[in-house]
């Protein structure tokens, strides 16, 4: 494996996580913390 | 660091999918470093080649060949310091699961030609000499076990028959791009046992100086452009490099194979993030209401996401331990 390969995955894995996480990140920030506390048990 | 704990509490929620997560990513990425890894060793390939040789072949196709005559008409041209030639053998050994490049070539004029091409003198010399003499590559000894004045027996493919041979050299490259895992044999002793004298697969044209190479090439090929024959040159490399697109545009396919890989580790672990997103609701706004800013949370389900994708799934902020609690609270 090449040095440029190892590269681009790191790079396939940094993206992936920032499009993978960023949904899910920013529901959570926005979440409403009164809508929210329904949900605890 | 102090959100450290919350985050290895996290990890052992729901392991399976934790693991199975962690799998499916792995073995995405595999397929994309070895899809990579093929489209990376062609271009390896391509690199091959000397600044001053050029190589002529049959404009209709490697595989058809070139009279034997256009030796001498191409070594009068000017500018043209050496000549050799070669045909592609295409021979396989014992069950033909270790290939190896093996071609017939003109010894003399072919090792002039490639100084990258070292062996002691008097291998050397019983090669030229030796009519069924091959000279291999280094790691072909290794490979294979074979010893110097052995005689190996390759099956033709293209050319049927069992062909024996004397390993009279061995050779180690000077150049890492050629390579020490091909067998050379005489042209002299190909054309006998095909019964066809007077051929060439391909022409190997040492030139005086690089910058003379496209219009050697042009002036070769305007020579033979009416004839029976219509010849095609160009740079050692492009040679190497039309090697790789018989198989078609090999790049182009990996690279899409390579993308839809990448999208299915997508598609899996935005999956998984959803799902650990969803199910813990409830425990985000706990955070939120000990004190938790927007900031702080959006962060730290971002930093889950490596890793999804570098440890695998289960890490999201899942439903808080004792441990996470505890640490949370210490943190507010």
């Amino acid at each position: 494996m090449t040095t440029s390969t190892l590269i681009i995955g790191v790079l396939v894995a940094v993206g992936l996580m920032l499009a993978s996480g960023l949904v899910p990140a920013l529901r959570a920030a926005r979440l409403p913390v009164v809508q929210a506390l329904r949900h605890v048990e | 660091m102090k959100y450290l704990r919350l985050v290895l509490a996290n990890l052992g929620r729901h392991k399976l999918r934790t693991v199975l997560t962690i799998l499916s990513v792995a073995l995405a990425l595999f397929l994309f470093a070895s899809l990579r890894s093929v489209t990376t060793t062609l271009a390896a390939t391509a690199q091959f080649g000397g600044a001053r040789r050029l190589v002529t072949l049959n404009a209709t196709g490697l595989v058809f060949p070139l009279p034997l005559a256009y030796g001498n008409r191409i070594k009068a041209m000017p500018g043209v310091t050496g000549l050799s030639w070669a045909n592609w053998f295409g021979g396989r050994y014992g069950d033909g699961k270790n290939f190896f490049a093996n071609f017939a070539v003109d010894a003399e004029s072919y090792l002039a030609i490639y100084p990258e091409i070292v062996m002691p003198a008097d291998q050397k010399q019983a090669f030229i000499r030796d009519r069924t003499g091959a000279l291999i590559g280094n790691r072909l000894l290794s490979q294979f076990g074979w010893k110097l004045g052995q005689n190996v027996t390759l099956q033709g493919t293209i050319f049927p028959g069992d062909w024996t041979f004397t390993i009279d050299g061995v050779y180690t490259p000077t150049d890492p791009a050629i390579g020490d895992n091909v067998l050379i044999f005489h042209h002299d002793y190909f054309d006998e046992r095909i019964g066809r004298a007077g051929i060439a697969g391909w022409y190997i044209v040492q030139i005086d100086d690089p910058a003379h190479g496209p219009a050697i090439a042009k002036a070769i090929d305007d020579m033979f452009r009416n004839s029976s024959s219509p010849t095609k040159t160009g740079t050692e490399r492009e040679f190497q490099a039309s090697f790789a697109t018989m198989w078609g545009n090999v790049s182009f396919l990996m690279s899409t194979i390579g993308l839809a890989v990448v999208f299915a580790i997508l598609l899996v672990t935005a999956n998984a993030m959803m799902m650990s997103a969803r199910e813990r609701t409830g425990e985000i706004a706990v955070l939120k209401t000990v004190g938790f800013s927007d900031r702080l949370l959006f962060a730290l389900v971002m930093v889950e996401a490596p890793r999804w994708d570098s440890a695998g799934p289960g890490c999201s902020i899942p439903p808080l331990t004792s441990t996470a609690r505890a640490s949370c609270l210490d943190s507010v």
